[in-house]
């Protein structure tokens, strides 16, 4: 055995270089990927971003139409206007709350409705 | 010849196969450009989407795991390259009852939310690109393609028509179970003793979803429409 | 120094290298043993039920979806992959002189190897495999895999390194290009395919890659440099041209890496493709024909020695099935005429099979018989043992061939007659499959022999002699290494 050509330096050094032959295209498809990968774009970003546009030019056009500044204006009017005004007795029967002592009363003094006709 | 010249030319004449059959072709699919279709519906943003309904990506995993890509195909060849485009059902419809012939090859998008094309191997059964849409119109089919999927998957020879089919019955993906108050609406017509009924498992659930949706017959923009156009 | 001197010290030297080798080689010649029983055992489940789907039609985990990958699997990578290790372990230990350093390693890494694939194909069974054809271990097993591949193989990458004589010879660089070229083709298609996000057409192609170079960059290397040391060894001649063995071996070099995605013709993916992997099969013929061509010269003057020796036997069947693989390649793969036809048929099968079983596998068991007496210093116990082996496997292999490439073809004919109902193709495909699955009986049949003869040698219960175990009593005059006896060379 010719000590030039096999010793323990030469197998050391040749068993790193063995490794690295085996992943040599695993390096290079790393080195390729680090400077040449897009992240992906499917169909369904290219349709959501013309949704997220409709949906933002809406909700512009919404907050444009309602804005805060003239509902602040009118809530102090209104109340007002609640303020002073009396509570009322109801007028028909159709806004009575059911189950109260006057909703009792006015189902004992009208007589039983007819039932509807059968479709 | 040293053992550094050989692996240089080694890696030399692997290494241009490499790039221009796998790395180039890869990178350049990862970013196919959507492909322009102004005459779609305006939700589709005026590219071609064809859309899948159904539980594409877990119906797609039990597909995989089940092996049915070793029997079945999922690609509808041009007409240079086999015979699968004349056959009246798989490409699409012959005679579609709203849009005529409405038979394609498979194109790019057709695979839209798979991670595996499941193209197939051999094709011991027929191909599926357009499962869904046969299974609609087809005779006795067209009432619950579900139905019929399930009766297939749980054993394909009882259908009489199929009774030379090669498709291995699928006990292991249903259920048998005692009859509550009333059968399942989705029990299958199988006698399996007095009440007792069989009900497909989430896996058969999945995967006959999956299945449904194998419709590839959507309109294509002319960029992607290669039938001879008319005289 | 006289040259008796010289022969002893080659002969201890000889030795000393079969003695280190002990161990590893039978490990993986036993593993891939048991391996291949198993992956033949689950090949006639999977082809009974081609055309008898309800055969143990209850056992989930026996549908044909899923033993057909385990069958698969478990050869090329249970048994292939491993057998390939023991013949490469050896034949570049003895080619280069140097002796096995690694033992413990090798054998820790084939241990693990062999745990992953028992998990795997456990996995795949239990409905947990990837559904990508040839790769459908769950996907836990690649790096393991590799990382066992490479501290079994790199042993070999030093012994070249550090040989003694400049030139190497044709079976030293098939068996090194082997070497390096399988963890490019692995780890290519599993990062592409399990680690980074692509389209899913490409992903089945490089898949289809996958498949092809596997066969054509592992295993037709390994099998090609294992001839190319048999053939000239024990028949005495030298090998019959150097410059056609060179040819071989670049042709494939520069052939090999294109081929595969012909299986996706009419798939959306780049035009060229497709044509570039056909082409590329096709071209096959080259380097397939070059190195059958001066193998079988080789032997050729000295036929003789075919009726006595198991390993010549082997190896000349194999280079025959090496020549049809290769007309095989050509005509399966005509764009127009051919296939359309056999693109989805049992054609596919049946080349992969002939690759596998016929070429790569009776090179192997030639390298075998070569081999295992001279790492345990016993003869093979009974040549009918051998005879049954061979008989059996060739029989059974002929079979599959003519059946599955003919038949197939005609499968796919059934299959592209547009104007049929679909059933008359299924028809077509239910007579080749009884057939095929008679051909994989008598395969396992005949590995039950190797099996049952590989476990005495392991247990060093062969014969002991000085004269080797010959197919018929050996007729005069030999070459001087006639599959001799183990301790001669």
């Amino acid at each position: 055995m010719d000590p030039n050509r096999d010793n323990p330096i030469i197998r050391f050094t040749t068993f790193w270089w063995g490794i690295g032959t085996f992943m040599i295209f695993a390096l290079l498809f790393a080195v390729i990927w680090f400077f040449y990968h897009k992240p992906v774009v499917s169909l369904e970003d290219v349709v959501a971003k013309v949704r997220y546009e409709t949906k933002a030019r809406i909700q512009q056009e919404q907050t444009a139409s309602l804005p805060r500044e003239s509902i602040d204006a009118a809530i102090p009017a209104v109340a007002r206007t609640l303020a002073v005004a009396k509570p009322a007795a109801v007028e028909k029967p159709d806004q009575v709350v059911p189950d109260t002592p006057t909703a009792r009363r006015l189902a004992a003094e009208t007589p039983a409705t007819p039932e509807p006709p059968k479709p | 010849m040293s053992l550094r010249t050989f692996v240089l030319c080694l890696t030399a004449s692997f290494g241009i196969a490499w790039l221009a059959i796998i790395v180039i072709p890869f990178f350049e699919m990862r970013e196919l450009a959507p492909v322009p279709y102004p005459e779609a519906k305006s939700t589709s943003a005026g590219i071609f989407f064809p859309k899948r309904t159904g539980r594409v990506m877990t119906g797609a995993r039990v597909y995989a795991e089940n092996g049915c890509y070793q029997c079945h195909t999922q690609l509808v060849r041009p007409t240079y390259a086999g015979n699968d485009l004349y056959r009246p059902d798989w490409g699409g419809l012959k005679m579609d009852p709203d849009r005529g012939d409405t038979r394609r090859e498979t194109n790019a998008w057709d695979f839209n939310g798979e991670k595996f094309a499941q193209i197939g191997t051999t094709r011991m059964g027929p191909d599926l690109s357009n499962l869904g849409r046969r299974l609609e119109t087809s005779d006795g089919s067209s009432a619950d393609p579900a139905a019929w999927l399930y009766a297939h998957l749980y054993n394909p020879r009882n259908n009489p028509k199929l009774w030379n089919s090669t498709c291995p019955p699928h006990p292991f993906l249903f259920e048998k179970r005692e009859v509550k108050e009333y059968r399942a609406p989705d029990a299958l017509a199988v006698n399996v003793g007095e009440n007792m009924e069989i009900v497909p498992g989430p896996d058969a659930k999945a995967l006959v979803s999956y299945l449904i949706s194998l419709k590839k017959d959507h309109p294509v923009p002319a960029a992607l429409n290669f039938t001879p156009a008319e005289k | 120094m006289s040259s008796a001197t010289t022969n002893t010290q080659d002969a201890l030297v000889r030795s000393g290298i079969d003695r280190s080798l002990r161990h590893p080689v039978m490990f993986f010649l036993m593993s891939g043993a048991v391996w291949l029983s198993f992956a033949l055992l689950l090949g006639v489940i999977a082809s009974v039920k081609t055309s008898s789907p309800g055969f143990l039609g209850h056992c989930g985990f026996l549908t044909y979806g899923r033993v057909y990958p385990a069958h698969i699997n478990a050869l090329v990578y249970g048994w292939g992959m491993q057998t390939a290790f023991a013949v490469i372990l050896w034949l570049m230990a003895r080619l280069t002189r140097r002796e096995c350093t690694m033992t413990g390693a090798i054998l820790t890494a084939g241990h693990v190897w062999n745990l992953t694939i028992g998990l795997g194909l456990i996995g795949i069974l239990s409905g947990f495999g990837t559904g990508m054809p040839w790769m459908e271990f769950p996907p836990f097993a690649w790096p393991v895999l590799l990382a066992s591949y490479c501290v079994i193989l790199v042993g070999p990458f030093i012994q070249f390194r550090v040989r003694p004589e400049e030139r190497g010879n044709i079976a030293q660089w098939y068996l090194l290009a082997a070497v390096i070229w399988f963890p490019w083709i692995y780890l290519t298609a599993n990062v592409l395919l399990h680690c980074v996000p692509g389209h899913p057409v490409m992903g089945a192609a490089i898949n289809a890659w996958f498949r092809s170079a596997l066969i054509f960059l592992f295993f037709t290397p390994v099998a090609l440099g294992t001839a190319s040391y048999l053939a000239p060894k024990v028949t005495g001649n030298p090998l019959y041209s150097d410059s056609l063995a060179k040819l071989g071996f670049w042709s494939l070099a520069i052939i090999g890496p294109w081929a595969g995605m012909q299986k996706l013709t009419g798939a959306p993916i780049p035009y060229f493709l497709p044509y570039l992997g056909g082409a590329a099969t096709a071209l096959f013929f080259i380097p397939a024909l070059a190195a059958a061509v001066n193998t079988i010269r080789t032997i050729w003057p000295s036929r003789e020695v075919l009726t006595v020796s198991p390993t010549l036997r082997f190896t000349l069947a194999g280079m025959v099935a090496l020549v049809l693989l290769g007309v095989a390649a050509v005509i399966l793969n005509l764009p127009d005429s051919m296939l359309p036809a056999t693109q989805f048929s049992f054609s596919g099968y049946g080349f992969e099979i002939l690759a596998l079983y016929g070429f790569f596998g009776f090179v192997m068991f030639g390298a075998t018989y070569f081999i295992v007496p001279r790492v345990t210093c016993r003869e093979w116990i009974s040549r009918r043992l051998i005879r049954w082996h061979f008989l059996f496997s060739l029989y059974g292999i002929l079979t599959i061939i003519f059946v599955t490439l003919i038949g197939g073809y005609q499968q796919g004919l059934g299959q592209e007659s547009w104007s049929l109902p679909w059933m008359k193709a299924v028809d077509a495909g239910v007579s080749i499959a009884v057939v095929i699955t008679f051909a994989w009986c008598l395969i396992l049949f005949s590995n039950i022999f190797f099996f049952l003869h590989l476990t005495l040698m392991w247990l060093r219960l062969g014969r002991r002699g000085s004269q080797p175990t010959l197919l018929a009593c050996s007729p005069g005059n030999l070459g001087p290494a006639a599959s001799g006896p183990a301790t001669a060379h």
